[in-house]
């Protein structure tokens, strides 16, 4: 378990309500290891991951909330181009987050075959409160779950992603699409890659930018589209 | 006129000692088939990029994994 760093400045529960918040992310393979996770090892390709524990470690995130606003991003771009970082990068996620608790929105931004879409997530599932809870690192958590569908996965395409949420820290936000929980998303299982909130910042004077989607937006199914050419393109193109 | 017909059969006689030890050369005909499985590591690669949820990345990947098998052959 990472160490949980809570910097919680006098004024800071003025912050929470303000929500101006700051909370890095790091990420732990879900089960202690990806290499050995019995997908991955099953998996042809399964040496194609080797060294990606390693690399995972590397990765934080970061989560911006200002307001009703929020802006969840990879921070460390370390070992941009060796394969293990490249695919540590891929599981942990790439994409950018947008959300925007007042309009109900959640604009992911995604690199996809080096271009750039802004893509509206659909609403999503609701989470189911289950009455467990766990500690972490002092502070009580509450588990929460709901499904995730993967689109383009032939074999169980649903899996359920796992939130533990801390109604002491009343910010309603996560990572990734994550969130609107009564309260923070310390942990959070997705799949094969679990996130921990590493360091959270509350500051009256926190000074954060939030960067604004002032680009073209699409729809999922647009973009699910495009993905299905794109590949189909460079499919053809294989010989 | 003796002579003529002395070199004819002389050549006749030697063309046939000549075509005795010929024997029909069956020429073999060896292809070689150069083992390109690059479509089939690209499938491969993209299912099974899929199938562990790399949405995005399966067709990059498996794209790389056939230009590698290529070097390799």
């Amino acid at each position: 378990m990472k160490y949980l760093y809570l910097v919680l400045l006098l004024n800071g529960l003025a912050a929470i309500a303000q929500n101006n918040v700051r909370i890095t992310y790091s990420i732990t393979p879900t089960g202690g290891s990806l290499e050995k996770n019995q997908d991955v090892v099953k998996s042809k390709v399964a040496n194609s991951f080797v060294g990606i524990d390693d690399a995972l470690t590397r990765l934080s995130y970061m989560l911006i909330v200002k307001d009703q606003k929020s802006h969840f991003y990879l921070e460390s771009m370390l070992d941009f181009n060796e394969k293990p970082a490249r695919l540590a990068r891929a599981f942990a996620g790439n994409a950018e987050f947008f959300k925007d608790e007042q309009r109900k929105t959640i604009i992911k931004k995604v690199d996809f075959s080096n271009e750039i879409f802004y893509v509206k997530l659909d609403s999503v599932a609701q989470w189911e409160l289950l009455n467990e809870q766990k500690i972490i690192n002092g502070y009580t958590c509450f588990k929460a779950t709901r499904e995730k569908l993967l689109r383009l996965k032939q074999s169980n395409p649903l899996h359920i992603v796992e939130a533990w949420y801390c109604p002491a820290i009343p910010v309603r936000n996560g990572p990734k699409e994550f969130g609107d929980l009564p309260g923070l998303i310390l942990e959070l299982q997705d799949d094969k890659i679990t996130y921990l909130a590493s360091k959270i910042e509350l500051n009256n004077n926190l000074k954060v930018t939030l960067k604004e989607v002032n680009h073209k937006i699409i729809s999922e199914n647009e973009f699910y589209k495009i993905i299905k050419l794109t590949d189909a393109n460079t499919a053809a193109t294989v010989k | 006129m003796k002579k003529l017909v002395f070199t004819v059969l002389a050549v006749v006689a030697f063309s046939g000692v000549a075509m005795l030890g010929t024997q029909e050369v069956k020429e073999e005909v060896t292809i070689d088939f150069v083992a390109d499985n690059c479509t089939d590591v690209y499938h491969e690669t993209y299912k099974e990029f899929q199938d562990l949820g790399l949405e995005y990345n399966a067709a990059k990947e498996a794209f790389a994994a056939c230009k590698e098998s290529k070097v390799l052959n």
